[in-house]
């Protein structure tokens, strides 16, 4: 390719995100409700039915736990939630406003007001049996 | 060595396209089908693939035909050479890329082009930085050894690789049924991007979605479950770096824990796959989702 192509696909690359952004493919989902939470958290490969449930207070993402002790996370990630297993690499803490979490790849505070410690110790266990 | 190369040629089509998608997600109110982020990662993964592909073309190319060299008889340039060769290229690309869906080493090289959680025309473009040191080449090298001229090889592996962009949109439902038949198409492809279990690890094909009928991986695409894309643990970030390497750093800290006698397991085992059984392969998953459809189905 010469120079030229170069810098040409470099402006087509700008103008395509630039022209994404601009038509709104932008900005963070929201959670409706606990079914919402729910039904995603079944998505998760092989299925999970989640028995207690913390919604994020603007809807932001949830936490989900098990009859078995596992805990699901669901935080956004760009236009679509990412639902996540907690399990080996993650971290989490709790603050005033929420609790933490922290992976090598990523880090999202739920704004947990509710049941902070119940939240706090299912994580823990999930993530030390993971 | 006479190569052409028809990638700098598809490029202006493949903006053209992708920004009609988007005007076209717009419109129809997708508006998860895209992410300026996302879209931005796919894209900047693209211009990094040409890069990349272009060093490792460096290495490649001279390999290709110093194997050609040892050739019993040289296949020439007929024009019957050009659609033999570019079926029995698809057929090692089938190959390629199920080594690259069930071999860890080549998965992380491959699984960049998975990590999106979308599934449009950018996606498509969402290409590997590593696939040389993964030495995703050695497939095309029999081709050689038969006879096929290089330069034949890498013109019909480049038109295979631009075939595959179409298929990368949710626009376009089903074709026709002979074409859904032979061909790879959205529908077909989109079971490929799923992380659903049923979905896992099928539906390899890159042009002729024939190889996977034969070799037992297809699966249909069903109209009553919604596909979620991405990859089993999605990735969660939009730094391009962490997009193009993740899976090799994961590699290497497992392999650095692991007790001596399974080190070499977490490169050549399937993806998910640990001496422990502390994780999940697709196979794991596939059969756990089997087992609770068939509990509900009973039930």
């Amino acid at each position: 390719m010469s120079l030229a192509a170069i810098g040409a696909t470099i402006l087509a690359v700008l103008f395509l995100i630039g022209l994404a952004r601009w038509l709104g493919f932008a900005g963070k989902p929201q959670l409706t409700d606990e079914a919402e939470a729910a039904a995603l958290a079944a998505s998760l490969p092989g299925g999970f039915a989640a028995r207690d449930i913390a919604l994020d207070c603007v809807g932001h993402g949830a936490l989900l736990a098990d009859a078995d002790g596992r805990v699901a996370v669901i935080i956004p990630h760009g236009a679509h939630f990412m639902v996540r297993l907690a399990g080996p690499g993650l971290s989490v803490t709790r603050d005033a406003t929420g609790i933490t979490l922290v992976d090598p790849l990523w880090k999202f505070q739920l704004a947990i007001e509710d049941d902070q410690g119940f939240w706090i110790e299912s994580l823990e266990k999930a993530i030390a049996a993971a | 060595m006479t190569a052409f190369d028809p990638l700098p040629y598809a490029i202006p089509f493949f903006v053209a396209l992708i920004a009609l998608e988007i005007v076209w997600a717009r419109r129809t109110g997708r508006q998860r089908a895209y992410e300026s982020r996302d879209t931005a990662v796919s894209l900047g993964m693209g211009m990094g693939s040409l890069v990349a592909g272009a060093l490792a073309a460096l290495a490649t190319v001279p390999l290709l035909g110093w194997v050609h060299g040892f050739a019993p008889f040289a296949i020439g340039w007929a024009w019957w050479a050009w659609a033999l060769c570019f079926i029995l290229d698809d057929f090692a690309y089938y190959w390629q890329h199920r080594t690259g869906h069930r071999v860890r080493w080549f998965w992380a090289a491959h699984v960049n082009h998975h990590s999106s959680q979308h599934y449009n025309l950018s996606t498509a473009l969402r290409q590997t930085w590593t696939s040389f040191v993964a030495l995703s080449f050695i497939f095309r090298l029999p081709l050689a050894l038969i006879g096929f001229e290089p330069g034949m090889i890498l013109t019909c592996a480049a038109f295979n690789l631009i075939y595959q962009f179409w298929i990368h949109t949710e626009a376009i439902n089903r074709m026709p049924r002979w074409f859904e038949a032979v061909m790879n198409t959205p529908s077909h492809h989109r079971v490929h991007h799923a992380t659903n279990g049923r979905y896992l690890d099928r539906n390899y094909a890159g042009t002729f979605i024939v190889w996977d009928k034969l070799f037992g991986t297809f699966e249909l695409e069903r109209d009553d479950e919604v596909i979620r894309y991405g990859i089993v643990h999605q990735l969660g970030s939009f730094n391009i770096v962490k997009a193009a390497f993740h899976e090799w750093a994961d590699i290497a800290r497992d392999v650095r824990s692991a007790p001596w006698k399974h080190k070499l397991s977490y490169m050549w085992r399937e993806p998910g796959w640990t001496h422990d059984g502390s994780r999940e392969t697709s196979d794991m998953i596939r059969q756990r989702t089997a087992l609770a459809e068939q509990e509900t189905a009973e039930s």
